[in-house]
């Protein structure tokens, strides 16, 4: 996603998100394999933005071992996944095998995890609503 | 009433207390075939090559029968599965065994013997939990954790192949595994470069005769193929892709001098028929298509197209003069001996479902036509002197047996130019499994053994026999008994030792 589409995404969410409660998403990783490198967090809203990787946020922090945490702030009401990667050796990629199987760490919103194939948007997905005030969900790193 | 239906009825009759939680923690279909091969193995003693094994063993001195030469030195390493259950769960199929290393030291006229489980992250981890933990063939394994790659299950159970001071221990959809040779311990997951963690490395590479080995991996879901080149000492020369468009099993592959081969039987996948190995669907309306690569820039040169058939395994190919490709397999005419591997779990031997296999040679001419020389007899675990490896050969030495047997009871060689049959018979209370080609000195293909393990199922003890390659039907020159059986393993191959 470009930035003057994420600008206007941003907007959108932001228009509608003036009529409507807010609330923040906790993301919980249970177990980051070293200090080497960063972890990234993107969250997708719906179906449609997580098939088409069009993140409506991303965020970054620097990759420390063991648990981890992070939190999106003022979302409003919907169906969102967090896809989560471990950038070990930092550049800024997900490195894959040549048969596409990711060699870097990976996690996902509901602890959701692969199982001979990727998890399914179903198994990932985290509804926030109206009323809610902060959610919470966890994430299993899977390393190769 | 279908497997679903069933469970939701043991639901519904353990809501009513009338069945012990101990069975309903069980899935039906392992449960069954636990109990059905319990049943089946009193009523048939052959079984017994297929009965879950945990031990591992040492023996200093076997007991031998002729006498092994004094100079006949080196290490017999074989593989399989073996461990088939675990809580009175029976895996489905017998090439979910977690593997069993089995290694016979020849030394001077002895012979000793030692087995150890390749300890795979499967098995290490399902061992602390005394429990299986992964139900790749959905049979009903309670709380399963799920497969995130093949290497999650790979239970290295095919192969054992010796490469510079290691054996790698092969299985044919993961990563292969390092054992010591000399205490059978596992070093662990062979890394090639960082780019090909986690990619799947064949369990029948094949090893020229400078040691350089070629070996490759299938993506069922792409269908792409990877091909590697290593040095003898299994470092990665070079690897590439090619685009198969391939996606069901693929066990075996050959090079020539110039070319790999890929032959890639009529089989698709029904992604709805259960699983992996249900999935895999033959249809003898299609071709068997070959993939013919060029060594050097590793992309596909040529394909080609024989009438359907299924081969596991391979013999040789090699290039004529004229430039012709030939090919030997052991050539079923049908899909029916995957169905036959998955019922003997459950103790049924199938003789009616049996197809034969026998030895067919395929030809490929410059112009395109191909043809096929059928070769009389039962015919499986082809292997050839070594050292001819990808280069033209006349014989290829097989398992045998008589067609109405339900197991391979001799071993044979077969004259690929004059069809000539050179066979031993151990008798049908043997279950003769892979014998391999030894290669002694200079006049190789003159001075070769053929060695080999048998089980004897009356007395419940293995053995391994000793024959001049060129002179089979004369019998075993010596033979080493274990004083107990060993399950029936895969492939295996021999290390030379100066003592």
């Amino acid at each position: 996603m470009n930035l003057r589409k994420a600008i206007a995404t941003g907007l959108l969410i932001l228009s509608i998100t003036c009529s409507v409660k807010a609330a923040d998403l906790t993301v919980t990783i249970d177990h980051i394999k070293s200090d080497e490198g960063t972890v990234y967090a993107q969250l997708f809203l719906g179906e449609d933005s997580y098939n088409n990787n069009n993140a409506a946020q991303s965020a970054m922090m620097p990759a420390k071992q063991g648990a981890g945490e992070f939190t999106f702030k003022d979302l409003t009401p919907g169906d969102y996944v967090v896809r989560l990667y471990h950038d070990e050796n930092g550049n800024q990629q997900l490195d894959m095998n040549a048969f596409g199987m990711p060699l870097e760490g990976y996690g996902f919103s509901n602890e959701a995890v692969a199982n001979m194939g990727p998890p399914q948007y179903k198994d990932m997905v985290v509804r926030i609503e109206e009323s809610d005030g902060v959610v919470k969900t966890k994430t299993k790193m899977t390393y190769l | 009433m279908n497997r679903r239906q069933f469970i939701s009825q043991l639901g519904l009759i353990s809501a009513m207390g009338l069945v012990p939680k101990s069975l309903l923690a069980l899935g039906d279909t392992a449960t069954s075939t636990f109990e059905l091969f319990r049943q089946a193995l009193q009523k048939n003693p052959e079984l017994l090559g297929y009965q879950n094994y945990t031990q591992e063993r040492v023996v200093d001195q076997l007991e031998i029968e002729g006498q092994f030469p004094a100079d006949f030195n080196g290490r017999l390493f074989r593989n399989g599965p073996a461990l088939f259950e675990r809580n009175a769960i029976r895996y489905g199929h017998l090439f979910e065994g977690d593997g069993m290393i089995q290694a016979f030291t020849f030394k001077q006229g002895q012979v000793s013997f030692r087995n150890k489980f390749v300890q795979t992250h499967k098995f290490k981890t399902e061992q602390a939990a005394d429990r299986f933990l992964y139900d790749f063939s959905d049979i009903g394994i309670p709380n399963p954790l799920p497969i995130s790659s093949a290497d999650t299950i790979n239970p290295a159970n095919t192969n054992i192949l010796p490469v510079g001071d290691e054996l790698w221990a092969l299985w044919e959809a993961g990563s292969a595994y390092g054992v010591n040779p000399d205490t059978l311990e596992t070093s662990g997951v062979i890394g090639l470069n960082d780019q090909l963690k986690g990619m799947p490395f064949s369990a029948h590479p094949k090893v020229e005769a400078d040691g350089t080995i070629w070996n490759f991996g299938l993506d069922y879901g792409s269908g792409q193929i990877i091909i590697y080149q290593l040095n003898a000492r299994g470092q990665l020369k070079k690897y590439g892709l090619i685009d198969s468009g391939y996606h069901a099993i693929l066990h075996d592959f050959l090079i020539t001098k110039n070319h790999l081969l890929f032959i890639l039987p009529p089989l698709s996948i029904d992604v709805n028929a259960g699983s992996f190995m249900q999935q895999q669907k033959f249809d003898k309306n299609q071709a068997m298509r070959v993939l013919v690569v060029d060594k050097n820039n590793l992309q596909v040169k040529s394909a080609h197209e024989f009438p359907a058939c299924f081969m596991f395994h391979f013999g040789n190919a090699w290039e004529e003069k004229d430039g012709t490709l030939k090919f030997d397999g052991c050539r079923y005419p049908d899909f029916n001996v995957m169905t036959v591997l998955g019922d003997v779990m459950a103790g049924q031997t199938s003789p009616n479902k049996q197809s034969l296999s026998q030895t067919v040679v395929f030809s490929i001419h410059p112009n395109g036509q191909t043809k096929q020389a059928f070769f009389d007899g039962l015919s499986e675990f082809p292997r050839i002197y070594p050292s001819l490896t990808g280069l033209k050969n006349t014989k290829v030495f097989t398992t045998s047996g008589h067609p109405d047997a339900e197991t391979m009871h001799s071993i044979r060689s077969v004259n690929l130019e004059t069809g000539h049959i050179d066979l031993f018979d151990y008798g049908r209370d043997y279950l003769v499994e892979e014998h391999i080609v030894v290669e002694q000195g200079q006049k190789a293909q003159s001075n070769g053994w053929l060695l080999g393990t048998a089980l004897h199922w009356p007395s419940k003890r293995s053995c391994v026999s000793l024959f001049k390659a060129e002179n089979l039907s004369a019998g075993p020159i010596a033979r080493a008994w274990l004083p107990f059986h060993i399950p029936l393993g895969f492939h295996g191959n021999f290390k030379p030792q100066r003592v």
